[in-house]
């Protein structure tokens, strides 16, 4: 009896020794591939932010438009961003390669899934950056427009275009990472909706008194003395 | 010699028909076959006091010589030919456009002198006309800019910032750096016909070049009030409009000016007229509650542009009651020097830089309307001077900043 447990002890050891043996070469290579990808992010990096700031990136970005990118990047540096950027999917692509290294089906499955999802992934990121730039750069076009025409609610007008953007952006980066399918698109539409028709609802009932009086001014425009024109002249 | 390859081959042909010509006068504002006669006979009498008269050759647009009402051509009536150019833009187009057809037709012809009279020439006096062609014709200056009969409020931007800005950064005293009605010497046609960058729709750009490059400059008295462009539809449009090109001119002479020390009057022929009063009601609340609802929601924004010192400085006036608010001229010149060096360095796009300028630029002139709604023509000249001499006094404060931007980052 005693001996068969020992059998058994010993042979389900063998196993786990065997099982081991058998994944430290996957290891191995998993950390070589890791080493290597690091190394090649770093060179890679290097060559990429000498190469931007040789053509002066950060200032051509604010030269497009595209100044909000410097909020969100480390050291408010856009050059940083992208080489960080760069270095970290290099090193992702590299742990992938490591781990599709494992003789084993179900991690080189899992690494094809990876790979074969990493394009929505970029593309979802890019489209929510992207989103991110033109929802700031639109809410303060908005914003220092409105307050030009004197409308009171100038910031509230901008936080709305803002937060459209903002919305739409992150709708379509989740409709591109595949998650939540029909649900995204249907919570989006409805709250799109509902704010298209609160604005519509609250600049109908907020402005009721203006159209009022504009309609009253219109009226009394034959009889009522004209309202003297300011003397300024600007140009 | 220019390239003439801009005109169409129907001009080209006229021009080299009429030959030589010793001076052109432009008037890109004449519509009609009736204004064309007037002005042909104001041209006339004007040149009556030139000596000796010269061959002149009056440039005007297509439409004025197609009029029903001008007898064809009408060659007998007049003492020099005249030539319709190629259609100019209307006021609010591209205006560096007209004004090269107007220098290619100067320099095709070879005249010692070009007047461009943009204003209504029907309103012009001879003697006036007389001032822009005598100085450059007689004396030899390159470029004669106009003098406007101001109101108190005529041209704003131009008294708040063209004029003291252009005074501090090029060192001359121009009343009206930009207007509508130019003398120009041969010399300076050429200069001008060299290829440039797209210059915007205001003609702001010859004084700076004119004063960088070493051309005489004098200014003469019109006697006619500024003359009325197309308005642009909001403040913020006549902002974007103007300082748009000035801000952009700035950073083209960056090199000339920053060598510039003080400032010297320019020679002024004629004499200024009596200031007209203004019709409107001055009401300055409505624009100092305009900068107060800037200060309210810009904020963000300014922080970008202006530092913290000017932003408390602009938080005190968000204070004051109308009567008493002021904007002082040094803050008033920091400010936009700053909004200068923001535009040059793009630190954000160069439309919302403008825009945000805006509401500072209403609070400057709410503190101007505020001092002189009631003062005499000579009071309102003292404030402009004092805001000039303000604007030289913050120069180094722009060299600075200009030259080491991080170093002031805000």
């Amino acid at each position: 009896m005693w001996e068969q447990a020992q059998q058994a002890l010993n042979q389900s050891s063998d196993r786990v020794i065997a099982g081991l043996a058998n994944l430290l070469p996957g290891i191995v290579a998993l950390l070589v591939a890791l080493a290597l990808s690091a190394a090649a992010a770093w060179v890679l990096a290097l060559l990429l932010r000498r190469f931007l700031r040789g053509i002066r990136f950060d200032e051509r970005l604010e030269g497009w438009g595209l100044s909000g990118l410097a909020d969100w990047s480390p050291s408010k540096s856009p050059t940083l961003l992208v080489t960080r950027t760069v270095s970290w999917l290099v090193v992702l692509v590299g742990f992938l390669i490591g781990i599709a290294a494992f003789d084993a089906a179900i991690t080189s499955e899992l690494a094809m899934q990876l790979f074969r999802y990493l394009p929505n992934v970029v593309a979802a990121v890019a489209l929510f950056l992207l989103g991110n730039v033109l929802a700031r750069f639109l809410a303060r076009g908005v914003l220092i427009s409105a307050v030009n025409h004197n409308v009171q609610y100038a910031r509230l007008l901008s936080l709305g275009v803002k937060w459209l953007v903002l919305i739409l952006a992150a709708a379509m980066a989740l409709e591109h990472l595949g998650i939540g399918g029909k649900i995204v698109e249907l919570a989006f539409g409805i709250m799109f909706g509902g704010i298209v028709l609160a604005l519509a609802l609250a600049v109908g009932l907020g402005s009721k008194d203006l159209v009022s009086r504009s309609l009253e001014r219109q009226a009394d425009k034959t009889t009522a003395p004209e309202e003297a024109p300011e003397p300024f002249r600007h140009v | 010699m220019a390239d003439l390859d801009a005109l169409s081959s129907e001009l080209k042909d006229r021009l080299a028909q009429l030959g030589q010509a010793e001076l052109v006068v432009a008037v890109p504002g004449v519509a009609t076959g009736e204004a064309l006669r007037n002005t042909v006979e104001r041209v006339r009498s004007a040149l009556n006091g030139v000596t000796p008269g010269p061959k002149t050759v009056l440039v005007h647009p297509d439409g004025a010589m197609t009029d029903p009402s001008s007898a064809n051509g009408q060659p007998a009536l007049l003492p020099f030919p005249i030539t319709p150019v190629d259609r100019f833009p209307a006021p609010g187009e591209n205006l560096s456009e007209a004004y090269r057809s107007m220098f290619l037709a100067s320099s095709r012809l070879g005249a010692r002198a070009c007047v461009v009279v943009g204003s209504d020439p029907t309103t012009l006096s001879a003697e006036a006309l007389q001032r822009l062609v005598q100085p450059v014709v007689e004396q030899g200056f390159d470029l004669v800019t106009p003098c406007y009969l101001r109101r108190r409020f005529d041209a704003l931007l131009n008294s708040g910032v063209v004029s003291p800005l252009s005074r501090a950064l090029y060192g001359k005293r121009l009343r009206f750096p930009v207007g509508a009605d130019f003398g120009f010497s041969a010399r300076l046609v050429e200069r001008e016909l060299q290829p440039a960058t797209e210059r915007g729709v205001m003609p702001i750009w010859f004084a700076s070049d004119a004063a960088c490059g070493g051309f005489k400059i004098a200014q003469a008295h019109l006697d006619v009030p500024v003359p009325v462009q197309k308005d642009p539809p909001d403040v913020s449009a006549a902002v974007a409009q103007l300082l748009g090109p000035l801000f952009q001119d700035i950073e083209r002479n960056a090199a000339c000016w920053q060598k510039v020390r003080g400032s010297l009057p320019v020679p002024t022929f004629g004499m200024a007229g009596p200031m007209a009063e203004e019709t409107g009601v001055v009401d300055v609340s409505r624009m100092v509650e305009a900068f107060r609802l800037g200060y309210r929601n810009l904020q963000d924004v300014w922080s970008v542009v202006l530092p913290p010192a000017t932003l408390v400085e602009l938080k005190r006036l968000t204070q004051l009651a109308p009567e008493a608010f002021r904007l002082a001229d040094d803050l008033w010149a920091r400010i936009v020097y700053d909004f200068a060096l923001a535009f040059r360095l793009r630190s954000m796009s160069r439309d919302h830089v403008l825009g945000a300028l805006t509401p500072l630029y209403r609070a400057w002139v709410a503190s101007y309307a505020a001092e002189v709604r009631t003062a005499a023509a000579a009071a309102v000249e003292q404030r402009l001077e004092r805001l000039g001499t303000a604007f030289e006094t913050q120069k180094p404060y722009f060299v600075s900043r200009w030259r080491w931007p991080d170093r002031f980052n805000p």
